[in-house]
């Protein structure tokens, strides 16, 4: 357990909040900044990137984030100077010409000005700082490979388990349970989801079960996949994969959305869970799980939760941090976190890599599946939230089902259906404000999507390719579900194509992959 | 009376210039494309230009074609952000090396686009990250480079927008109606349009929509890959090809580090997913040629279908036996986007004047059957 130093340096990090120290110190995380506008940038969710991607802090180098930006404890190296060079050359000529990078007059007539400025870029992280340790490899062969260690994962496994299936789970944090791992809160029986999801991985490990944490980077043509460790790479091979990846809240379309203290409701549970969150935070509660996050939250020492719904907020108020938010009622509360908790989209990408068709409607993705949680896809499953249609313990059913279902053991995944219930699925119908960010590896904002709609780049992947809406770091595991909200208001749409990798996949992992075989 | 003068199959690179092009001589032009504007191979791939050729009938194409490039920004709304960072290709065996020396002597010093020979010490000092083991001499050519191939796409869909072009997106051409040797019109589905005159620039599609009208052409499908890092410092200037390794590669204005081997191709249309192979295949190369790049990871990767022909350059223009008012502008090998401003410029002129530019008149589609083929190996 890494050592905090909460709230004791910040001196030495004049951009940090005392609540990035405390990452920084639990070496989980990083803070990412601003590329185009040169602001202190917080960090959303831990989903954004996973978990091998430790190598952001660099010895001797302060923090390093390969996306986007480089912060050194001698501060020689400023934020200001954003990161990523197209909108570094933006930002240069904004001032003249708005945010269109693409249609600047000026940087038309200067291109050989905007190539020394590429050329003399120094706020990028070199090569050699990134981390080129040694990847082990190694291969698991399995019938059924389960990606996420979740509550419908887990129901999963439990359910091929004891059809005598052969199953593999693999999730991406280091602790199983995803958003339910560190909640304290009863579930079914008066367990608390942590204990009960430690006490299935026991179980499932004792019956043989193999259970790994890390990264799963995605199905390949072959139907191969990766699985990515802190220091050791699976090449998986499998003849069914369930996905139960889970979903994740979106960060709210308020002005000032992107400053330090903006946290999802997961990641606040992870953060308080380390005792690393203090002070009044607000709670942006629409989703039923913001319940949950509150009695969590609430019994926690050193901080004073209010919970809010989303149609009372106005904005989010702060110059480098948040300290505050803005009432309709034209009401100002003091407060130093920002917790949203909004209607949860399915993690899709892993799915949707592997070819599963996913539609936006109403404000929700969801996914195109058989009750039984097949897909069209031959032998991919999609099991609980990662559906876009279940949640919570009806997610942990619908993978009690999947699991019999793929089993062929059709009474007992009948029983399990039977207990479903769908998810509400009614969204606060919310403004998009035009200030707001959608995208926070590229910097898009609201209005920068609003200006696509209207130069007829309408659909996600024409805006996409317009703005670099999603195509960041982060792989649009932020911004997707709101760059849908903006583009698709009414009727069915489509996201953009997902790509493989999940995770950036370090060049150095797959080096000795073919010696397995 | 048609509905068009000109209709165009296909909303790719090619397709766009050349419906812009005709709509600028004044004709009613109408574009089909069966998914959305770009969404066939031109919104793929790597974005280089370059004007090394082994051919001279391509060398000379591609010396215009740059000329169009660099002008696109005065002309229509949006910089391509074309950087003539110059190609480097690094040579490991005798046979390569003769190869270049010969062009260079024959063709390129001819035009004017002769490169230079770099021995293993100035290689370093272009490439100081590079291990260079293998390499016993690079040639670099200077006037070739990249571009953003989005903003050609932008540039010419913004133009036809403000145009008289009718622009049809998800209108899958189903079918051609061909009368007495003529092209009349086309089927999209039940939707049915008249037109004057046809030109099909389908890309790797061609071969299929050209069989609508009984026309067959040597055009098939190549699937690729391509991958991109996330944003490092500057990191190569150049746009590297490794024919040692048979890897290439070049980094964008983002920082992003784009490429992948140039010799994993699969014939038809293989779908358009991943592979592992290919996966492996570029991170050990990358890592043999650059090793700092060990702990980068790969961002994304995706896949597009080459257009080939049987001598790797583009069919323009009529085949003596087709209908008399059908014309093909693709099989582009790979280089439809940088071909693709000056390709639809000279079609037009093909289309609408009826005479045929001195540049095109090597890729006419007749060339096959009379065995003039051209001499173009230097692909990748």
């Amino acid at each position: 357990m890494p050592k905090l130093i909460v709230g004791k340096k910040r001196a030495e990090f004049p951009y940090l909040t005392p609540l990035d120290v405390a990452l920084y110190s639990l070496g989980e995380r990083a803070l990412y900044s601003s590329v185009k506008f040169g602001r202190a940038r917080g960090i959303m969710d831990d989903s954004m990137r996973y978990g091998h991607n430790k190598r952001v802090y660099v010895e001797g180098r302060g923090l390093v984030d390969p996306t986007c930006f480089l912060l050194e404890k001698d501060t020689s190296v400023k934020l200001e100077k954003g990161a990523t060079i197209g909108s570094r050359i933006a930002k240069r000529f904004s001032e003249h010409f708005g945010a269109g990078f693409q249609n600047s007059f000026l940087l038309r007539i200067a291109w050989k000005l905007a190539q020394n400025l590429v050329a003399s870029s120094a706020n990028l992280p070199l090569a050699s700082t990134f981390s080129s340790k040694n990847f082990r490899v190694s291969s698991i062969s399995t019938k059924v490979l389960i990606v996420g260690g979740g509550l419908a994962g887990l129901g999963a496994a439990l359910s091929l388990n004891e059809c005598g299936v052969d199953c593999v789970v693999v999730d991406a944090h280091n602790d199983f349970g995803g958003r339910t791992r560190y909640a304290t809160y009863p579930f079914l029986n008066g367990v608390t989801y942590s204990d009960f999801i430690k006490e299935t991985v026991k179980n499932l490990t004792i019956r043989g079960v193999r259970t790994l944490s890390g990264v799963f980077c995605g199905v390949y043509e072959e139907g191969a996949g990766v699985i990515l460790g802190h220091d050791v790479v699976y090449k998986c091979s499998f003849e069914k994969i369930i996905f139960a990846t889970g979903s994740r809240s979106v960060v709210p379309l308020l002005t000032g959305n992107d400053l330090p203290g903006v946290i999802s409701c997961d990641y606040a549970l992870t953060l308080a869970h380390h005792d690393a969150l203090k002070g009044k935070a607000l709670l942006y509660s629409e989703d039923p799980w913001a319940d949950v996050v509150e009695q969590i939250l609430a019994r926690k020492e050193g901080l004073e939760i209010t919970k809010v719904h989303p149609t009372e907020v106005k904005a989010i108020l702060g110059k480098n941090e948040v300290q505050g938010v803005l009432l309709n009622n034209g009401k100002r509360l003091r407060v130093n976190h920002f917790i949203y908790c909004t209607k949860r989209q399915p993690s899709f990408e892993l799915p949707s890599q592997a070819g599963v068709e996913y539609s936006y409607q109403r404000g929700i993705l969801m996914a195109n599946i058989f009750d039984d949680g097949s897909t069209r896809v031959k032998n991919v499953w999609i099991a609980g939230s990662a559906t876009g249609l279940f949640e919570l313990e009806s997610s942990f059913y619908h993978g009690r089902a999947v699991g019999y279902a793929l089993a062929e053991n059709k009474e007992e995944a009948k029983k399990f259906l039977e207990k479903l219930k769908k998810r509400n699925l009614v969204v606060t119908q919310q403004k998009a404000q035009e200030e707001a960010f959608v995208c926070f590896c590229e910097d898009i904002r609201v209005s920068d999507l609003f200006k696509a709609l209207k130069t007829g780049f309408s659909t996600p992947e024409k805006a996409k390719r317009f703005t670099g809406w999603g195509t960041g770091a982060c792989q649009g595991k932020l911004c997707v579900y709101n760059g849908l909200f903006v583009l698709c208001r009414e009727g069915k749409c489509f996201p953009y194509t997902q790509r493989l990798p999940v995770e950036p996949l370090p060049f150095g992992a797959l080096i000795g992959v073919d010696e397995v075989e | 009376m048609s509905e068009f003068d000109v209709a165009v199959i296909g909303g790719g690179a090619v397709g766009l210039s050349t419906a812009y092009w005709l709509a600028k001589k004044g004709l009613k032009v109408a574009l089909f494309e069966k998914n959305y504007l770009g969404s066939g191979s031109s919104t793929r791939n790597a974005s280089g230009f370059r004007v090394h050729f082994k051919s001279e009938q391509n060398v000379k194409f591609m010396i215009e074609g740059k000329k169009r490039l660099l002008r696109l920004s005065k002309e229509l709304k949006y910089n391509p952000l074309v950087s003539e960072c110059g190609y480097l290709w690094l040579l490991a065996t005798e046979e390569q090396i003769n190869e270049f020396k010969k062009t260079n002597n024959q063709v390129w010093s001819k035009h004017s686009v002769s490169g230079k020979f770099l021995d293993t010490h100035e290689l370093k000092q272009i490439l100081p990250n590079a291990k260079t083991e293998g390499v016993t001499l690079a040639f670099f050519g200077p006037q070739d480079g990249t571009f953003h191939h989005d903003f050609v796409l932008f540039a010419l869909q913004s133009t036809l927008k403000r145009s008289r072009v009718s622009v049809f997106e998800c209108s899958e051409v189903t079918e051609i109606c061909v009368k007495s040797n003529k092209v009349s019109g086309l089927s999209i589905g039940a939707r049915e349009h008249t037109c004057e005159k046809l030109v099909v620039c389908a890309g790797a599609w061609s071969a299929s929509v050209c069989k609508l009208a009984g026309v067959s052409v040597p055009i098939e499908p190549e699937r690729r890959e391509l991958g991109v890092t996330e944003p490092i410092r500057r990191f190569v200037d150049t746009f590297v090809i490794d024919l040692s390794r048979s890897i290439y590669l070049t980094q964008g204005i983002r920082g992003d580090i784009r490429g992948g081997p140039t010799d994993l191709a699969t014939r038809g249309f293989a779908p358009l997913l991943s592979t592992f192979k290919w996966t492996v295949e570029f991170s050990k190369r990358i890592c043999a040629l650059f090793p700092d790049l060990k702990g980068v990871g790969l961002n994304r990767q995706w896949s597009g279908y080459y257009e080939v022909t049987p001598d790797h350059s583009q069919i323009m223009g009529r085949g003596e036996n087709w209908p008399e008012n059908f014309y093909v502008a693709a099989g582009f090998s790979g280089h439809g986007m940088m071909m693709s401003l000056l390709a639809g410029e000279l079609m037009a002129e093909h289309v609408a004047d009826g005479f045929t530019p001195e540049l095109m008149k090597p890729y006419s589609p007749d060339r096959f059957a009379k065995g003039n083929t051209l001499d173009e190996s230097m692909i990748f």
